[in-house]
């Protein structure tokens, strides 16, 4: 190793600690550096372990620079980041954070926000009263192992990280769980909406419709619902009990 | 439990549990502990209806299904109505037996809190820029005293952050619980006419309904998706049939 390396390797608790340390990252989100004090609040366990001194402090300083991606992807380029830092290869570390938040970013987005979770919850619906208990097991088991896994890849292969990401096919995967929301939410409409009546099921159609045609002019969904409420008001008042019907 | 306890310290304590499970949905782990679909139905346990939590944490789960926080983006804090709709409903009415017009009014008085806690979220991310910079300057200045057991002030600057979040939380869901509350009671003290409270009612029922259809938008590239969304809800309105 070169000078200012303090050991080869990392102690044994150090990748468990800079585990817990990784659910922190959106700790301190700010407009500036957004991620960037939980990056380093992350990594610093690991750079403790292997630098001391002003390569310490330069080591620190280096890692407070901008950070955003997703923070479950996060752990990947994290990983990579020690791998290099424990190496002495500090331009490395960088390359890796500069070259992959965009992309981990994007793709965390589409895999995990409105990907696997609203996918994980349509199909929790369907079972009712467990509904909270089957969404919580489920993805917690889908994105807290695979936190571990990338923060681990990444921290023994590098940005061959990205390799065993891209194993997993993520478009397929983003593509599999847009159709299994699609199905899952056409199947909760019915089950969430309706409790029967020929009105009452023609009017969830309609107002299901007015938010599928709205949204695409970007009308907030909560402005759709205030007007659906002030129409089903006013029918209330000019009609009667049409869902009686 | 929290039912059994009087009305001001329902409110308080029951604000406290929201602000910490709302740590959950930014700052700390994302769990999903504080999705609506979840801290819904604890606020109805908490407070003696597991059945109201569940209807109101699936109506507004469904509102903003995939309205997330990416990036800069903040939606609107589906989880604080799901949390003030919960507590207000469930402090005005304590004995069961919800009907759908208090979900109504709940849903609009928890409505505008949402984004104002939206809002406030901006804030704090605005006073962590100060933080961060103190931090940043703290690297800078005084290598020498960050050194051996991690970075002090980083530690406690994410502290200071985190209890920011904690602060913002626990008054918006405590005073918009508040407010929902007050709303229900005097919308029940006032009698209001049968139409408006049916109105409210089939009101309610939409809150999801204008979720989905935005929702299926959202996943929809091609007429496929369409076409998938009505798959669904043929094989369950042919199990609605069968049972």
């Amino acid at each position: 190793m070169d000078n200012g390396t303090k050991k080869d390797g990392l102690r044994p608790l150090t990748m468990p600690g800079v585990f817990l340390r990784s659910l922190l990252i959106q700790g301190l989100w700010n407009f500036e550096g957004m991620q960037n004090m939980g990056f380093l609040l992350a990594i610093d366990p690991a750079l403790r372990d292997t630098k001391e001194g002003e390569e310490l402090s330069q080591a620190r300083r280096r890692h407070s620079a901008f950070f955003n991606t997703h923070p479950y992807l996060a752990n990947a380029i994290l990983g990579a980041s020690i791998h290099y830092e424990s190496r002495n290869l500090p331009e490395e570390a960088m390359r890796v954070k500069e070259r992959f938040i965009g992309a981990l970013g994007a793709m965390g987005d589409n895999l995990f926000w409105n990907g696997l979770r609203p996918a994980v919850i349509g199909i929790a619906i369907l079972f009712a009263g467990a509904a909270p208990w089957i969404f919580l097991a489920l993805y917690n088991l889908l994105h807290l192992p695979a936190r571990f896994a990338l923060l681990w890849s990444g921290w023994m292969k590098g940005d061959g990280v990205v390799n065993d990401m891209a194993a997993f096919k993520p478009t397929k995967i983003i593509k599999g769980v847009r159709y299994i929301s699609l199905v899952a939410l056409g199947a909760v409409l019915p089950l969430v909406c309706w409790e029967g009546g020929l009105v009452q099921g023609l009017a969830v159609l309609i107002f299901a419709g007015l938010g599928f045609f709205l949204s695409k002019y970007r009308l907030p969904n909560h402005l759709i619902w205030l007007a659906c409420l002030a129409v089903m008001v006013g029918v209330s008042f000019g009609i009667g009990d049409l869902f009686e019907i | 439990m929290l039912s059994e306890l009087s009305l001001p310290l329902k409110l308080v304590f029951a604000a406290a549990i929201g602000g910490f499970i709302s740590l959950d949905y930014v700052a700390v782990a994302q769990t999903m502990l504080s999705v609506p679909l979840v801290v819904g139905p604890i606020m109805g346990w908490l407070l003696g209806s597991f059945k109201v939590g569940l209807a109101v944490g699936v109506a507004f789960q469904l509102l903003w299904l995939v309205d997330s926080a990416f990036g800069a983006h903040i939606p609107p804090d589906g989880s604080a109505a799901a949390q003030i709709s919960t507590i207000g409903v469930l402090c005005a009415l304590p004995d069961g037996g919800v009907p759908e017009w208090a979900l109504s009014v709940s849903a609009l008085v928890a409505i505008p809190f949402a984004l104002l806690s939206s809002v406030a979220e901006g804030w704090v991310r605005k006073a962590n820029n100060r933080l961060q910079r103190w931090v940043v300057d703290k690297l800078e200045e005084e290598p020498r005293r960050v050194d051996r057991k991690g970075i002090r002030p980083l530690s406690l600057a994410t502290t200071l952050g985190i209890l920011l979040l904690l602060v913002k939380a626990v008054i918006i869901i405590g005073v918009g619980s508040l407010l929902c509350f007050l709303a229900i009671y005097y919308m029940k003290l006032w009698q209001a006419p049968d139409e408006l409270l049916r109105g409210l009612g089939w009101g309610w029922r939409m809150l999801p309904a204008v979720g989905v259809g935005a929702a299926v938008c959202y996943f929809t590239r091609r007429k496929r998706g369409v076409a998938l969304a009505l798959l669904g809800l043929s094989a369950a309105l042919f199990l609605l049939w069968i049972v």
